[in-house]
């Protein structure tokens, strides 16, 4: 029994502090047992997640401040979720109305905007609706009640999501008739991704971030067909929770990303891989609509 | 002294030991008899330290065996039990031996020799290293006595050991354990349903019946003075006597009592009662056993009856059936003839 | 997406050329796994011992349940110990939330019912019997049932790797309190899980193949452990 014990403390040792040997993209691990606010938690939309900037943020900051960066991904109802439960550090999340309560509501700090690109309404290359070329509103209204699954929601409560239904509401649409109309309105329940890939699957339209939407293009029988439209500006922004026991951690790595270094980064993002960068970094500010 | 106070035990609500006090000296081979479910079993199983009685306690030279103790784990050490059917533990014949030894803080070396010794008492040097999964019913009933008897405990319980021993091995059995008996003057008390066993290896014995003693004491009295009808139905002799043999003939008192066998010196005979015919004249029967006597008492429970019978100063018990007692217009007083089979004698 | 056959040639080389992240993700969720195994054996192997020696009232019951919650839903146990441990639950101080340790605790009790249940079964052929005999030889209660278990350590190992098969291919519990975090909480089981959602098809397969060697190599074990098949 004790032989066994023994074993069982040092798989327990074993796990707490094994590194990760040979990571280059990922990090290795800290000991658990260091200090729990040794670690830094960001909560981040998954269509930030998806576009695997993160991978390139995360060792930069870490290695620039010390500090192990935990990067979990999630819709940004979830995001916020954390945040409200005390789970995460900061935030950088796309869904400026609700950003805006829970600052109001003293669970955030403050809303910071570090970057912004837009949304795309993508669909299959031959466009059977037609609504190229349309208003956002415009292609949502003729979308509305046509056959078959034609549109693929995120469904998830996701920043992407409340831009969805802020769209069809602003066509003039009631969104709970919307959801229930018919089978042509599909939710997903999944991030953008998983979205984009099933939207491809049954080659119908959706509304993705163009991060997102880049990275996966290559995969994908999916082209942009409505990129235009004041309702389609995506900003993001980081927001500190009121009450993290990291603020150090959290302080620094918003000021990471509105640094210099940071925001040009952010600006060439994408462009060796696309030809495009994938978001426009605004240093603090509200964007300019476009 | 190993001391039973007040054991009383509950099973499934019901009381199997009520009340039990015995008393077991340093030197004695205690037997323990009764029908089967009068809870001989259940009160070894609490002398031996295996189950908690509801009630009372076990002292051993008056230190109560309460577990969890210091003291209590002392006694522990001290009792070894020996079951009906054995369970050997995984591995070879020498770590099952060993196990107990090594449980004690017995060092190697000395366990090892040990060891050896009781391998070799009990015949089974050549089983040492084999598996005990490849062992016959009577290789794994020898281990399980080797196990026990290797740890030298000062007390050894026994339940019914033999029974599942074929006869042979049944007498070697015996045989080892009334030598080890003698040699270390530990005490050992064991269950059995054998009237041989009993009175060849046991010192003092109880009877039970329905979770009590029905009577304690020396062996020979348990057998030749039955305090209760129970007791006396239970050993089913009354015909239990000192003898002397010599030349195939027993001499009790001053009758020369035909027996098979040819044992010699002095022992123990017994006559099974349901074995001694009684009758009016004494050619009527063809027995090799005869003597005249006298009718002592005769007592019934329903149609079989008890008759006692005078031999020039031996009892002879005899049992009747109630219409045979009429009809033989048998009654105290009433001078008739015993006899009984040379065959139907057992000697110890 | 590619051609499926293209794609298990790339997770084939990934895995014999040895890339990083596959290894280092294989090696995390062993360790996971295998703490949270472990964990839960030190607690639920003497619970199951417990279970059986003991008498109470209820204890059919009792059994019945351990026995209906070998097929508790991961998901649950996930939602339960991330309210736990969240911030605002009343483990929250221990700051557990999307570490390794939060998925170890939740496979631990994912596998508790498994080894508690598993132990008692292995317990019921003769456990009594060889308790006993332990008594009789001078042995105190705890070293009875110690040496028990000792005498049924191959059983008790089946059951441990039963659990540790349960444990290693979950992925509700390492999700949600785990955070699927890269190089941190990330298993093969979330993995496989992101990569799908991704479309990255070759990596997919390549995890599951790992994870399918894994299930395979403990069940080879299993076999291999079977008393039945070594006498």
């Amino acid at each position: 029994m004790v032989r066994y014990a023994t074993i069982v403390i040092g798989i327990l040792t074993l796990s707490s502090c094994a590194p990760g040997p040979g990571e280059n993209i990922e990090k290795n691990t800290v000991a658990q047992t260091e200090s729990v606010d040794a670690r830094l938690r960001v909560a981040t939309t998954t269509s930030l997640y998806d576009t695997g900037l993160w991978n390139v943020l995360e060792p930069l900051f870490e290695e620039k401040y010390g500090m192990e960066l935990d990067v979990l991904y999630a819709g940004t109802g979830k995001a916020l979720e954390w945040g409200e439960r005390g789970d995460v550090d900061v935030l950088t999340i796309h869904d400026r109305s609700r950003e805006e309560t829970f600052v109001e509501r003293g669970l955030g700090l403050e809303r910071i905007p570090f970057a912004y690109n837009h949304f795309l309404i993508v669909g299959p290359p031959d466009d059977p609706a037609g609504i190229g070329g349309l208003s956002p509103e415009e292609a949502f209204t003729r979308l509305h009640g046509m056959a078959g699954p034609v549109f693929v929601s995120r469904g998830d409560d996701s920043g992407t999501h409340s831009r969805e239904k802020s769209i069809w509401i602003s066509a003039g649409l009631d969104y709970d008739d919307v959801r229930t109309s018919g089978d042509w309105y599909v939710e997903g329940g999944n991030g953008m991704g998983p979205t984009l890939v099933m939207a491809d699957q049954m080659r119908a339209y959706t509304l993705s971030d163009v991060g997102t939407f880049l990275s996966y293009g290559n995969d994908l029988d999916l082209v942009p067909l409505v990129d235009s439209g004041n309702a389609l500006l995506n900003v993001y922004s980081a927001i500190i929770v009121s009450g993290t026991d990291n603020m150090d951690g959290a302080e620094a790595l918003v000021e990471f990303l509105l640094s210099d270094e940071g925001q040009e980064l952010l600006g060439r993002y994408g462009v060796d891989e696309y030809g495009t960068s994938l978001f426009h970094p605004c240093g603090g500010e509200e964007p300019d609509q476009p | 002294m190993l001391r039973l106070e007040d054991i009383e035990q509950v099973k499934n609500g019901v009381r199997i030991i009520r009340g039990v006090n015995l008393e077991m000296k340093p030197g004695s081979f205690f037997i323990l008899m009764g029908p089967t479910g009068c809870g001989k079993t259940t009160l070894l199983r609490i002398a031996g330290l295996i189950d908690r009685p509801a009630r009372g306690r076990v002292l051993l030279d008056g230190v109560p065996a309460s577990p969890g103790k210091r003291s209590g784990m002392r006694v522990r050490r001290d009792v070894v039990t020996l079951f009906q059917n054995p369970v050997l533990f995984g591995g070879t014949v020498r770590s099952n031996i060993e196990w107990g030894l090594k449980l004690r803080g017995v060092k190697t070396r000395e366990a090892g020799r040990r060891t050896d010794e009781i391998l070799d008492t009990l015949n089974l040097s050549h089983l040492s290293l084999r598996n005990v999964s490849t062992l016959s019913g009577g290789e794994i009933q020898r281990t399980a006595l080797a196990r026990a008897l290797v740890l030298k405990p000062r007390i050894l319980l026994l339940d019914e050991p033999t029974t599942s021993a074929d006869p042979e091995l049944r007498k070697e059995l015996v045989r080892e354990i009334s030598g080890l008996h003698r040699k270390w003057g530990a005490i050992f008390v064991m269950a059995t349903h054998d009237f041989t066993e009993a009175l060849s290896l046991g010192t003092h014995g109880a009877v039970m019946k329905d979770g009590r003693v029905e009577q304690a004491g020396a062996i020979d009295d348990l057998f030749r003075k039955p305090e209760s009808p129970f007791t006396a139905a239970f050993v089913g002799l009354g015909n239990v006597f000192k003898a002397k043999f010599s030349g195939g003939k027993a001499m009790v008192n001053t009758l020369y009592i035909h027996h098979p066998g040819d044992r010699e010196g002095s022992g123990y005979l017994a006559v099974p009662k349901e074995s001694v015919t009684i009758s009016l004249n004494k050619n009527s029967t063809s027995e090799r056993n005869r003597f005249p006597g006298r009718v002592v008492s005769i007592t019934g429970n329903g149609s079989l009856m008890n008759l006692e019978v005078d031999c020039a100063g031996v009892l002879f018990v005899s049992s009747l059936t109630e219409a045979a007692t009429k009809e033989l217009a048998l009654e105290p007083g009433r001078e008739v003839w015993v006899s009984f089979k040379a065959s139907s004698v057992r000697t110890f | 997406m590619k051609d499926l056959a293209e794609a298990a040639r790339l997770a084939l080389k990934m895995i014999t050329s040895g890339d990083p992240v596959l290894y280092a993700t294989t090696l995390r969720t062993l360790l996971i796994s295998a703490t949270a195994t472990a964990l839960s054996s030190l607690f639920f192997i003497p619970a199951g011992a417990f279970l059986y020696f003991s008498s109470f009232p209820g204890k059919k019951l009792v059994t019945e349940v351990v026995r209906t919650l070998y097929g508790i839903p991961t998901v649950l146990v996930g939602m339960l110990v991330f309210l736990a441990v969240s911030r605002t639950g009343p483990l929250g101080n221990l700051g557990l939330l999307f570490t390794p340790a939060a998925i170890a605790i939740g496979e631990a009790i994912l596998v508790a019912p498994i080894i508690t249940g598993l132990t008692f079964s292995a317990l019921r052929t003769g456990g009594h019997e060889l308790a006993e005999t332990a008594l009789s030889l001078g042995a105190g209660r705890w070293t009875a049932v110690l040496k028990v278990l000792s005498e049924k350590r191959q059983v008790l190992l089946t059951t441990v790797l039963v659990a540790f098969g349960r444990a290693v291919s979950e992925v509700g519990i390492a999700v949600m309190v785990g955070g699927n975090i890269a190089g941190y909480t990330r298993t093969l089981t979330t993995s496989i899980v992101l990569a799908v959602g991704k479309g990255e098809v070759a990596r997919s397969i390549a995890l599951g193949m790992v994870l399918l060697l894994l299930a395979l190599s403990v069940n080879v074990t299993l076999t291999f452990l079977d008393p039945e098949r070594n006498r």
